[in-house]
């Protein structure tokens, strides 16, 4: 890891900046009358008046970053985030405080977005590496591996205007990622681009994170952030609310957006006619007790209380754990889990259990519907209801699933301390 | 300063990308290509001729007239073409300049290095007609490089000025035209230096471009020099003008990606 002796390479040093917003001129015709205003509010007018309209988009930021580090920048929309990675990058400047950056930058801000697209992608290489500093004849010595990286080479003499999407993405980090920078900026750019891509990128990130190269890590995706970042800033509503371990911030910033989303109601009860009804889904611990947060691989019930009109042949009902990002965790059928019920009359509960919920900190929502025979339109739905948390009792562990493991370890004897076989 | 001529040098083969992408897609989907940099000086000398020397009896100085507005016209061409191609040149990129950082200067900058190939290609007209008409060719076109040099600090301090002010005021962009049209009277392109009257001369000539141009003629068509306190002056005015308009370039810089 860092050591900290060594001098930062990224010092932000109580900075802020200031965004006016519906304040700016862009014609002379606004831009007289509002400068005859403020000449004329210099005798006693109201010195508040721009408060209103003033946007603190980052308020006494301080951090440092220190060489070989990797360190996230966590938060919600509209934190900062972004800010931040301009500043680094020089696009934008602070409106109080300091700044610097030593070695050389490369930022992957928005991939592709420095590509002209009338020219091919042979002369956007060379452009956009121009773009970050260098000279031609040094991009002529990274053109090769960049062209591998990217997979494009059939259409190095096509107009980038006539790329895909991913092809666009490829090639910009292709080039953004060999140009050895000594600082790294990354922004949400990784969730574009194929698996197969992304496991490349991420790779290509190891390979950096060895030449000790520094990173400032950006994203929403907090597992990529566990995966790569030494380290992590949180912030909130443009200030760092914390920094420290990766994992606690990461711990931290889900409590704090989620105890916000599970204050929102559950989703509708959807129904297909007016013979059945699924009156309430209820999440419930091993005492019965109505939970919205449950601890990794401790038990869960979910009972669903029904009434319906008229008889029910051959129901069946399935059950669907999602993770807030659309993942389904799993998924289970009554009849197929050989819950055979000949037909179902009045009111009632079905109720699953769950003797281990083996999923790691994140937000679920629960899905049940409920089919008569083999139809496929279900009688009663309720899609993406119940919103609840589960916080661990694995701090060590992240990913998806808890799954019950141990270590273990056999040495082969050692014949003789000092020969090497 | 110093920093930022550094920086600016470590950009240089982006200037030079630059440079020649301009020019790539400028005359990339023309029929007549490059040689619509000599096109305009050409039908400007022409119009003029037929008005001013056929039907306004001007005097030119016993030069043949079409020689000598073209020596008039061969400056200001390249002057009014990199100025005000490079006025929108900021804004143009705003995207780009939302997205990475370089030195903002090299978008007025490698205008004006592309427009300085159109000069010199415009050029070779001129020595043509100076060869049509037997106008003495001689060493002294070399002191040509002076006003030459007025002129392109000329051209990157407006350069960099109005592209600045482009991005905070669009009205620039509008002004900008009727400028180049009025400024076309107030330097001695149609006429000769030598109809202003003696006692406002040295004021006339305290436009740098009125000392380019006349500095111009003298040397290519007269084969004389022209007097060294007008070109001091403007080298001095010229030079001044490139430091301040660079300053204030640089101050204002940071604060593109906020307003665009």
């Amino acid at each position: 890891m860092s050591s900290n002796s060594s001098k930062p390479v990224i010092v932000f040093d109580n900075v802020s900046k200031l965004y006016r917003l519906g304040t700016g001129h862009d014609s002379l015709r606004d831009a007289i009358p509002a400068l005859l205003k403020k000449l004329a509010g210099r005798n006693g007018a109201d010195p508040h008046h721009h408060s209103s309209n003033e946007f603190w988009a980052l308020k006494d930021v301080s951090f440092q970053v220190h060489k070989g580090e990797t360190v996230g920048i966590v938060g919600p929309n509209g934190a900062g985030k972004s800010t931040i990675l301009k500043m680094l990058s020089k696009i934008i400047r602070p409106t109080k405080g300091d700044i610097s950056v030593s070695g050389r930058l490369a930022a992957l801000i928005e991939l592709g977005g420095g590509f002209h697209p009338d020219l091919t992608g042979s002369e956007n290489i060379y452009l956009q590496g121009t773009m970050l500093g260098f000279s031609r004849r040094e991009i002529a010595k990274l053109y090769d591996s960049i062209v591998a990286f990217s997979e494009i080479e059939k259409f190095l003499q096509t107009p980038v205007k006539r790329y895909s999407s991913g092809m666009v993405v490829r090639l910009g980090f292709a080039i953004a990622a060999h140009v050895s920078p000594e600082v790294l900026l990354i922004d949400e750019v990784l969730a574009v681009g194929d698996l197969s891509f992304q496991q490349k990128c991420f790779k290509r990130i190891d390979e950096l994170k060895k030449e000790g190269t520094t990173i400032v890590f950006i994203s929403h995706n907090l597992e990529a952030v566990q995966k790569l970042c030494d380290r992590a800033i949180l912030l909130r509503g443009g200030r760092v609310f914390d920094q420290g371990e990766t994992s606690e911030m990461v711990r931290r910033y889900r409590d704090d957006i989620f105890s916000g989303m599970l204050k929102q109601t559950a989703g509708e009860i959807a129904h297909s006619d007016g013979t059945f009804k699924i009156n309430s889904v209820l999440l419930l611990d091993a005492d019965g007790k109505e939970v919205e947060t449950i601890e990794t691989a401790r038990p869960l019930n979910i009972e669903i209380s029904y009434e319906t009109k008229r008889q029910i042949r051959h129901p069946s009902v399935r059950v669907s754990i999602e993770r807030m990002d659309g993942l389904v965790c799993h998924t289970t059928n009554s009849r197929q889990n050989g819950l055979e019920v000949g037909e179902l009359n009045g009111e009632g509960t079905v109720t699953l259990q769950y003797l281990s919920v083996n999923l790691l900190p994140n937000l679920y929502q629960v899905s049940v519907d409920v089919y008569e025979e083999d139809n496929l339109v279900p009688l009663a739905s309720v899609r993406q209801h119940r919103l609840f948390q589960i916080t661990s009792s694995f701090p060590e562990e992240y990913g998806a699933v808890h799954l019950d493991h141990e270590w273990s370890l056999s040495a082969l004897p050692q014949l003789s301390s000092g020969v090497k076989r | 300063m110093v920093e930022h001529l550094k920086e600016l040098y470590k950009f240089r083969d982006l200037l030079l990308s630059l440079a020649i992408r301009d020019i790539k897609v400028r005359y990339r989907q023309t029929w007549l290509g490059i040689a619509w940099a000599v096109l305009q000086p050409l039908a400007f000398m022409l119009t003029f001729t037929l008005v001013f020397a056929k039907f306004g009896k001007i005097s030119s100085d016993g030069i043949p007239y079409p020689v000598f507005s073209y020596s008039g016209l061969l400056p200001w061409t390249f002057f009014t073409t990199a100025v005000s191609m490079s006025v929108a040149s900021i804004a143009n990129h705003m995207s780009l300049i939302k997205k990475m950082y370089f030195p903002r200067e090299v978008f007025p900058l490698s205008i004006t290095l592309a427009c300085l190939v159109d000069f010199l290609i415009s050029s070779m007209l001129f020595v043509g007609l100076a060869l049509i008409f037997k106008i003495h060719i001689s060493w002294h076109w070399f002191l040509l490089i002076w006003p030459i040099a007025i002129e392109i600090m000329m051209v990157v301090s407006l350069g960099l000025l109005l592209s600045c002010a482009n991005v905070f005021f669009r009205d620039v962009k509008y002004i900008v035209p009727v400028a180049t049209q009025l400024g076309i009277f107030a330097c001695p392109i149609i006429y000769s230096v030598t109809a202003i009257p003696e006692n406002i001369r040295p004021w006339y000539m305290l436009n740098p471009m009125a000392v380019v141009i006349d500095a111009f003629r003298q040397i290519s068509l007269h084969n004389q020099l022209p007097s060294p306190a007008y070109l001091a002056a403007g080298t001095v005015i010229a030079g001044i003008a490139v430091l301040v308009s660079y300053s204030v370039f640089k101050r204002a810089e940071g604060r593109f990606a906020d307003v665009i």
